[in-house]
């Protein structure tokens, strides 16, 4: 490999300054590994821990990023969810600097196993009329829409969920698109494809932890040794909390069989609770067990 | 004042040969066909028609003994017009001053107002000429800054081929001279009189006495010949825009593959896009009909999120169309109706010169594009509702409106600032990312929820009850549940309707 990369070195200083300034941004340097957030074409991942371990300290942009995941449910989403934040942010930022902004901030989600839930992307601070869901059963529609949201340049991230297998053809197509569009692309598909070849720079696997943690082995990386693998908690559940876990469940199975509904810690609020609220005062309705239950004619 | 003026010597054949592009009916021989039905004769012939040695005026039956292959269709004058009109208003999107004249086939567009917008008098004719040739016709162009003038020098440029242009009044008498007096629309009297005199130019007659001629030959002779040179005046009907658009190609055969239809809907595209640039608008539904036969027509109707009137994206629209469905039956007419007409919203170009601004309008065309092939429910955007019950704390959004970038909903929220966020801030409490579209009933065992495999509730349970008023009552106690996979889920028992569990939800 040296023998390729030395004859190369002393043409590099004749070139001129301009050419040097372009490749400087086109051509990945194993000394720029991760930590250092300077590389223009990344986006944080808002995990420190996984940043680390990424090339140019986080998410590749114009790439295509390969998730190998079995199951739903394991805190896949909120592993791309800060990211999709911060494309957000740096799009607001950029807004706010020029008036205009590249990829709009825009995000698509292809094919997704469920229906992405409002409330739960609004409270984690996403700006829903950036996100564009586009509903596909076919692997083929699902490819389809995903190189033309990518190649548009109109997104800032595609996300796209196929189970079968992918023709070789098809993931090139998809990386191309990518770069050429500029836009993220994260292809979520079963760790059943994790032995057969892909050319997506990075590529990870995910697995769930019974602490809701979640552990990501790196199968292929740029630049750093492959198959590292790093455990996070990517999702803020104060239920999935390793010391609580143990006597919670002990409560809950315990109340279940005594037939006991306990209240959570804030029920929703409600017509009935709201207006007991000012009334009587917050402290009233915290210290009487109000039920969240509405009016109800037939009672 | 500066007239374009556009002479169509082939309009007949051209009519007919239009709709079917280039390679369908080149090298076929086709003629029109005009005169008594008893003997009719030929009007008009296409390249094919006359390297076979069929020439104008020969008898149709004299011209199927030379050429067995010959293809007749008989003349219509009220097509020809109407081909003329239709191209006059696609013209308009240059100058709105588009006046046709029927009698002598051309059109007349006065361009001395709007030739700064386009960049002067060779870029303006080069649009023209472009936009002639995309609709299939071939037509003589004549520049003069008199209508008359810039006619006569269009149809003489049959005699001599190259465009004949003259932008200066005071040299007009001069270029015009050699004209000759039989392109006027005189009667044939009038000019078989003049013949015999020796006078068959502009330049022999203008010297002329005036007074003589007009004995001769009555008023119409020396109007026409003082139109022409500037010295009379001479108005001319200008053509008024519809209200709609609506177009038509029709076939001479039945065309089976869409393939071959995409050249024709490119061309009514244009025809469109010419309309609604002459008119300043855009639009946001075109329906395509294709005629068939036998069967009943196909509609296809193409919608877009913004008002939108480029050619390359409305066709690009129906290629999607026709890569879903294959044609049902051999079409034999497409035609292009749109009816409501959008206030066309150009695009600001920024003062620096980024990628941005292109990235920026297609946001939109890309969502039109998915939809077109996906279809309309596919491509979506959700929305926070207010209601308890989880299936209606959101809601789809389809539909126009999608790409208002920024959304208005956007705009008035960034209008109340922080303080709109943090009213609207719900309670802390989790809410799954995942929701099922129906909730999924859970088998259970020993009172145990099994979902891949025996369900751990971790969280809950947290009651939601409520819905009574619109006949969709929730009495729902919610719980958060971990099964052997690790995956985190959102399950819930209906306490009051048979207290089976359901999966809702999944923590991804």
């Amino acid at each position: 490999m040296s023998v390729a990369i030395e004859p190369a070195i002393p043409q590099a200083r004749h070139r001129p300054s301009g050419l040097v300034q372009l490749t400087e941004l086109a051509v990945f340097r194993v000394g720029e590994l991760g930590g250092v957030s300077t590389a223009p074409n990344v986006i944080g991942t808002g995990f420190a821990g996984l940043n680390r371990e990424l090339a140019g300290g986080g998410w590749p942009r114009g790439e295509l990023t390969e998730i190998l995941c079995d199951g739903v449910g394991m805190g896949e989403l909120a592993l791309l969810l800060p990211a999709m934040l911060n494309l957000q942010a740096a799009n607001l930022a950029a807004l706010a600097n020029t008036g205009r902004s590249a990829g709009g901030g825009g995000c698509v989600w292809i094919g997704a196993p469920h229906l992405p839930y409002a409330p739960a992307l609004r409270d984690a601070g996403m700006d829903l009329t950036k996100v564009f869901i586009i509903d596909s059963t076919r692997a083929e529609d699902s490819l389809w829409a995903a190189e033309q949201s990518l190649a548009s340049g109109a997104m800032d991230s595609v996300s796209v969920w196929i189970n079968g297998a992918i023709a070789d053809t098809s993931l090139r197509r998809l990386k191309h698109a990518a770069m050429s569009g500029g836009a993220t692309c994260w292809l979520m598909r079963p760790t059943l494809f994790a032995r057969h070849a892909s050319p997506a720079p990075l590529r990870m696997m995910l697995k769930g932890e019974a602490s809701g943690e979640l552990t990501i082995n790196l199968i292929k990386r740029r630049g750093l040794p492959p198959n590292k693998t790093i455990i996070l908690q990517s999702r803020s559940l104060p239920c999935l909390g390793r010391k609580r876990l143990q006597e919670q469940q002990q409560r809950i199975t315990q109340n279940i069989a005594q037939g006991i509904t306990t209240q959570t810690s804030t029920p929703p609020s409600t017509p009935l609770r709201d207006w007991l609220g000012r009334t009587f005062g917050q402290a009233a309705l915290q210290a009487t067990p109000v039920r969240s239950r509405s009016m109800s004619p037939d009672r | 004042m500066l007239w374009i003026a556009l002479h169509f010597p082939q309009l007949s054949i051209d009519c007919v040969m239009r709709g079917h592009g280039e390679s369908l009916l080149s090298n076929l021989p086709l003629a029109i066909h005009t005169g008594a039905s008893q003997r009719p004769t030929l009007h008009a012939l296409n390249t094919a028609a006359r390297e076979a040695g069929l020439k104008p005026g020969m008898a149709l039956a004299a011209a199927r003994a030379i050429c067995g292959t010959l293809t007749a269709i008989p003349r219509s004058v009220a097509k020809e017009e109407e081909c003329l009109q239709r191209l006059a208003i696609q013209l308009a999107q240059y100058t709105p001053s588009v006046s046709v004249d029927a009698v002598s086939q051309s059109i007349v567009l006065e361009v001395a107002s709007s030739m700064k917008l386009f960049g002067g008098i060779a870029a303006l004719l080069g649009e023209v000429r472009r936009t002639v040739r995309s609709q299939g016709y071939q037509g003589l162009v004549g520049i003069a800054p008199t209508p008359l003038a810039a006619q006569l020098l269009a149809r003489a440029t049959q005699y001599h081929p190259a465009t004949r242009m003259c932008r200066d009044a005071t040299q007009l008498t001069e270029r015009l001279a050699d004209v000759p007096l039989a392109l006027f629309g005189w009667s044939y009297d009038t000019l078989n009189t003049l013949a015999t005199l020796g006078l068959t130019r502009i330049k022999d007659l203008t010297p002329m006495p005036r007074r003589g001629l007009q004995q001769r030959f009555g008023d119409s002779v020396l109007n026409d010949l003082d139109r022409a040179r500037g010295l009379l005046g001479d108005p001319r009907l200008y053509i008024s825009l519809p209200e709609r658009f609506s177009s038509n190609r029709e076939f001479v055969f039945e065309v089976h593959e869409s393939e071959r239809l995409m050249p024709v809907a490119d061309g009514l595209f244009q025809e469109m896009e010419g309309f609604l640039r002459a008119r300043g608008a855009a639009t946001q539904t075109v329906v395509v009909t294709l005629k068939h036969a036998r069967n009943a027509h196909t509609h296809i109707t193409l919608g877009t999120r913004e008002p939108a009137r480029h050619a390359g994206h409305w066709l690009r629209l129906l290629r999607e169309k026709f890569a879903r469905a294959e044609l049902a039956a051999p079409v034999i007419e497409m035609a292009l109706r749109v009816e409501q007409l959008r206030p066309y919203l150009a695009e600001t170009h920024s003062l620096l010169r980024n990628a941005v601004s292109t990235r920026q309008d297609s946001a939109a065309n890309l969502v039109d594009r998915l939809a077109a092939r996906l279809g309309e429910k596919a491509v979506y955007q959700i929305e926070v509702e207010s209601d308890h019950r989880p299936e209606f704390a959101w809601r789809k959004q389809t539909g126009a409106g999608l790409t208002q970038w920024p959304p208005v909903r956007q705009r008035q929220s960034r209008l109340n600032g922080g303080q709109a966020r943090s009213s609207t801030k719900m309670p802390t409490i989790n809410r799954p990312t995942w929701i099922l579209r129906e909730p999924r009933a859970l088998v259970g065992m020993n009172d145990i929820p099994q979902y891949h495999g025996a369900l751990t509730l971790l969280a809950g349970p947290e009651r939601i009850e409520t819905g009574w008023w619109d006949g969709k009552p929730v009495a729902r106690d919610y719980f958060v549940a971990q099964n052997p996979q690790h995956e985190v889920c959102w399950i819930y028992r209906d306490y009051r309707f048979g207290r089976k569990w359901y999966l809702h939800g999944l923590f991804a």
